[in-house]
């Protein structure tokens, strides 16, 4: 239903409310367009329009780069897309107290940029973490291989301000490394999906880039092999950055030596100064002797970093390579990866469908790419199946199963955030105080939240 | 309270479950909150119960009476959080210390709120691993606790503090509904309740179970006393370490004042005669330790330090700690009272708050001892003082606002690690506004709508809506 964009013109300026086909189209989640793209100046602006959504029982989309828009469910309303990309400032840098304090807008890489020229850095390296922007990235709670040393946002994040649904602008935490003062709001704002508040400001404690780094590759024959290799690492003395696991499927998807379809891969990245890198060397030859890796690689400069992005970037490039591609992520206790992937690849082999499968071992956290081949008629018909029954499989190793990344169809066939506990309860009662009216990106959310 | 409730909590707990006579509830007036007697209000009954069962039936009965109900660990809290302002039920936790679960392979451990944070290290440790956060209270404080402050302690420079250590709960609702929430798994779908949970002070829930992060002991730990003569020179080296991107697993320091206080009580090995002095602790693989203890040191050096001292066992470490980590017990033999503060600030104002701290405490006549976690900007300034003289208390109150202020004023909290409780609550308007305290209220009325849980806690009364259908507050000490 297209809304009177007049009012909102009026409070951003003509210019900033667009309705051009490159906007809306921008915005298009799961084949519905929002019918306008307002692009608030500042906190003030998006508070206004946050109160004028609700007084015209509007839905709005909040959104900064669009790159995350695929995950969650079929919207259940959507009006107006936000988009938060001219707040992109930063804000309050203090180099020498680690804190950086920046609008949600701002991508990710800008801030990378802005702290490299202090060899500082933010530990996270999400999917699509070139081009996304910070809030987008916070609200759908996305990580990457670093989780492993740095974990994921909630860890990070010291302060954050958002405009809540009644259009009030609210600040939790602050800007120092240590802060129990109230509610730790940001806790609940982040991977919230912007279903509570929509995030303007966010503050951060960042680190220092390592001395030095070097990537380890292992190559192993079976997935009992490589699963061990992971399980020693994460049970030892050693601190690596990084351990990302791949089947020979992902190496294939990943496709950069030494990565390989011949081999499932151990991807670890530790840094120190030299003398722990050589440490490293040592050790880990002797570990890839005793579990007989079929090869060990090690990677620096120029072809670590490659490798690194490659394997970081693997959900964007199978949605590239095949947009048919459905990725199922399991959240694990440890443990549980060797036995989650063993019987995906199983369900998957049953449907018919060719699967890469990966892991960030050290954090149980496994992914499954299911990719159709184009002359699958009934491709997402499989897929939701697929992805159905390894809900369950990830549900009885004690896990909890989602499907971030899919086809529209395949999202009216599965249950794509997994089912619902009894915490659920709680979830909705915080839903219906911080957004009665359901403005804020209504459905998308856990059991429709 | 009336007879009725009293003997329908026998039939929950037993006899030996419900303490009530007035003598024994005076202990429960207290936590570690300074202050003194005037104002102090006892629970009208202490319950202890055995297990989550006996929560929730406890928990359902304080809802049909009404009554308020506040949880208890250790009664280590320094913020007062565990005090019940209005009389009611004290739940307190000291029975429910099992540790249900040890599991290596996923590096999980899952406790009842009632075990001691040691206690959990030192199940672990013969496996390799332990749990991370360690206030300074440890060997007393319950994980309950902890997770009820979101406590921190020295080492959380590097690993982090309670929230970062914590992946699910089992709570009980005021309404007395059981409800598990996050797991042993990372990346819970949907609102990440264990987060919000964690440091909410016993005001939206009662935790009767906790599933906790182990993390694997490091190989090689190297502890490093660098001594100063003047305390900018260690404040200094403290924001110099931070700027050259160096993280020790603890930075912590401590002044004259405190230093000779230690010596007197625990005979560390401290120099009496330095101004101040930082131990720094770094943990990780043998070559990682090394360089960086060099660097460490090259560091101090630069600024003036007289000597650098590196603990040549385990024993001479454990000895430094002991001093550091009962500081406060070392400082409290100096006086009757002794206030312990716990502000936050960026690390780069840290020689200039300092020498702040140390002119407001002189400007209300209070000798300020000095001891913290300096590499996270956490101060504790320490102030001695008389509860009995009620001018000298009041005197010690407004020093402590005015160190706050300060702290606010840098740029910083005025809770790093201690809490809000009672004792920061209405200081809580110096960091937030109205529309801040409007959502932390929602979040209260979404757990807690009768506010029965923990009243008069974290939010200022002002702020918070919702009028407790409970009898009047007395007048309270004002700490």
């Amino acid at each position: 239903m297209p809304v009177a964009t007049t009012s909102l013109e009026h409070l951003l300026g003509a210019q900033h409310v667009r309705t051009d086909a490159e906007a809306l189209a921008r915005f298009r989640v799961d084949g519905r367009s929002p019918s306008a793209v307002a692009e608030p100046a500042n906190a003030a602006e998006l508070a206004e329009i946050i109160r004028w959504a609700r007084e015209n029982k509007t839905a709005l989309l909040p959104a900064t780069t669009g790159l995350y828009l695929p995950v969650g469910n079929p919207p259940a309303a959507l009006d107006v897309a936000v988009s938060l990309c001219r707040l992109n400032r930063v804000i309050h840098y203090d180099p020498a107290d680690l804190t950086l304090t920046v609008e949600a807008g701002l991508p990710l890489a800008e801030a990378q940029k802005r702290l490299a020229e202090h060899k500082q850095f933010l530990p996270a390296d999400p999917p699509h973490a070139d081009q996304a922007a910070l809030g987008g990235l916070l609200a759908s709670n996305a990580s990457g291989p670093l989780r492993f040393a740095f974990g994921t946002w909630r860890d990070f994040v010291i302060g954050m301000k958002f405009v809540t649904a009644e259009g009030k602008e609210v600040k939790t935490g602050g800007r120092v490394v240590k802060n129990v003062a109230g509610y730790d709001l940001a806790k609940l704002i982040i991977g919230s999906l912007g279903t509570l508040g929509i995030i303007t400001e966010v503050s951060f404690k960042v680190f220092p880039q390592p001395p030095a780094t070097a990537t380890f590759v292992f190559g192993f024959d079976s997935i009992e092999a490589v699963v061990e290799a992971a399980r020693r690492v994460i049970h030892s003395s050693w601190q690596p950055l990084l351990l990302e696991l791949l089947n020979p499927q992902a190496g294939d998807l990943v496709s950069c030596q030494p990565l390989s379809p011949l081999h499932w891969s151990l991807v670890v990245a530790v840094a120190g100064v030299e003398p722990v890198l050589r440490r490293y060397q040592t050790d880990f030859g002797a570990l890839a002797r005793e579990l007989r890796a079929g090869q060990l690689d090690i990677l620096r400069g120029h072809d670590e970093q490659f490798v690194l992005k490659a394997v970081r970037e693997r959900i964007p490039r199978a949605l590239a390579k095949n947009p048919a591609t459905t990725v199922v992520k399991a959240a694990l206790p440890l443990a549980g990866v060797g036995p989650f992937l063993t019987k995906a690849q199983q369900v998957a082999a049953r449907y018919e469908l060719p699967a890469a499968a990966s892991a960030h071992a050290g954090s149980g956290v496994a992914n499954l790419f299911l990719m159709p081949p184009p002359e699958m008629a009934d491709a997402a018909k499989r897929m939701a199946q697929a992805a159905t029954e390894m809900v369950h499989a990830g549900n009885n190793l004690g896990g909890r199963v989602t499907v971030p990344w899919c086809p529209t169809e395949v999202k009216h066939d599965v249950n794509v955030w997994g089912p619902l506990r009894d915490e659920f309860t709680l979830m909705q009662k915080l839903k219906k105080q911080f957004d009665p009216d359901r403005v804020l990106n209504p459905g998308r959310f856990l059991g429709g939240l | 309270m009336n007879k009725r409730l009293i003997s329908e909590l026998h039939n929950i707990l037993g006899d030996d479950g419900v303490v009530w006579r007035p003598e024994e509830l005076l202990l429960y007036e207290y936590d570690a909150m300074p202050g003194g007697k005037a104002g102090r209000v006892a629970p009208d009954a202490v319950v202890l119960p055995r297990n989550a069962e006996q929560v929730v039936r406890v928990v359902r009965l304080a809802a049909q009476h009404s009554v308020p109900l506040v949880g208890r660990g250790a009664g280590t809290g320094l913020a007062g959080g565990a005090l019940s302002t209005r009389g009611g039920l004290c739940l307190v936790f000291s029975r429910m210390k099992r540790i249900l679960e040890i599991d290596l392979p996923n590096l999980r451990a899952v406790v009842e709120p009632g075990v001691v944070n040691l206690d959990l290290s030192a199940a672990t440790e013969a496996s390799g691993c332990y749990f991370a956060p360690d206030p300074s209270s440890q060997k007393a404080c319950t994980i309950g606790g902890n997770v009820s402050t979101n406590a921190g302690g020295p080492h959380t420079l590097a690993y982090g503090v309670t929230a970062n250590h914590i992946l699910g709960l089992e709570v009980v609702l005021p309404t007395g509904e059981l409800v598990p929430v996050g797991g042993k798994a990372f990346d819970t779908p949907g609102y990440d309740l264990t987060g919000l949970l964690v440091g909410s002070e016993g005001t939206l829930a009662v935790v009767t179970k906790v599933i906790v992060k182990l993390t694997r002991l490091p190989e090689a730990v190297k502890t490093l006393l660098a001594i100063f003569e003047t305390v900018d020179d260690a404040t200094e080296t403290v924001a110099d370490l931070t700027a050259r991107g160096i993280t020790p697993a603890a930075c912590e320091m401590l002044d004259q004042f405190t230093l000779g206080a230690v010596e007197a009580f625990i005979h560390a090995g401290f120099p009496l005669d330095a101004a101040a002095c930082l131990l720094i602790e770094l943990e990780g693989l043998r070559e990682a330790v090394d360089a960086q203890a060099d660097q460490v040191e090259e560091v101090c050096r630069q600024h003036r330090a007289r000597e650098v001292r590196r603990a040549r066992d385990a024993a001479e470490r454990e000895r430094l700690w002991a001093g550091r980590k009962n500081a406060f017990g070392a400082v409290g033999r100096l006086a009757p009272n002794y206030y312990a503060l716990d502000g936050v600030i960026p690390r780069t104002k840290l020689p200039e708050t300092l020498r702040r701290v140390i002119e407001i405490g002189a400007r209300h006549g209070f000798q300020v001892g000095n001891v913290f976690h300096a590499g996270d900007g956490n101060l504790h300034p320490l102030l001695l003082f008389d509860a009995r003289d009620r001018e000298q208390f009041a005197r010690v109150v407004q020093a402590a606002e005015d160190i706050m202020r300060l702290c606010v004023e840098m740029g910083g909290s005025i809770t790093g690690e201690h809490g809000v409780g009672i004792e920061k609550r209405d200081l809580m308007p110096l960091l937030f506004t109205d529309s801040d305290f409007d959502a932390m209220q929602k979040v209260r009325s979404v757990f807690n709508p009768s506010g029965l849980l923990n009243p008069d806690k974290v939010i200022p009364l002002s702020k918070s809506c919702g009028e407790l259908q409970v009898r009047p507050l007395p007048q309270t000490a004002g700490a």
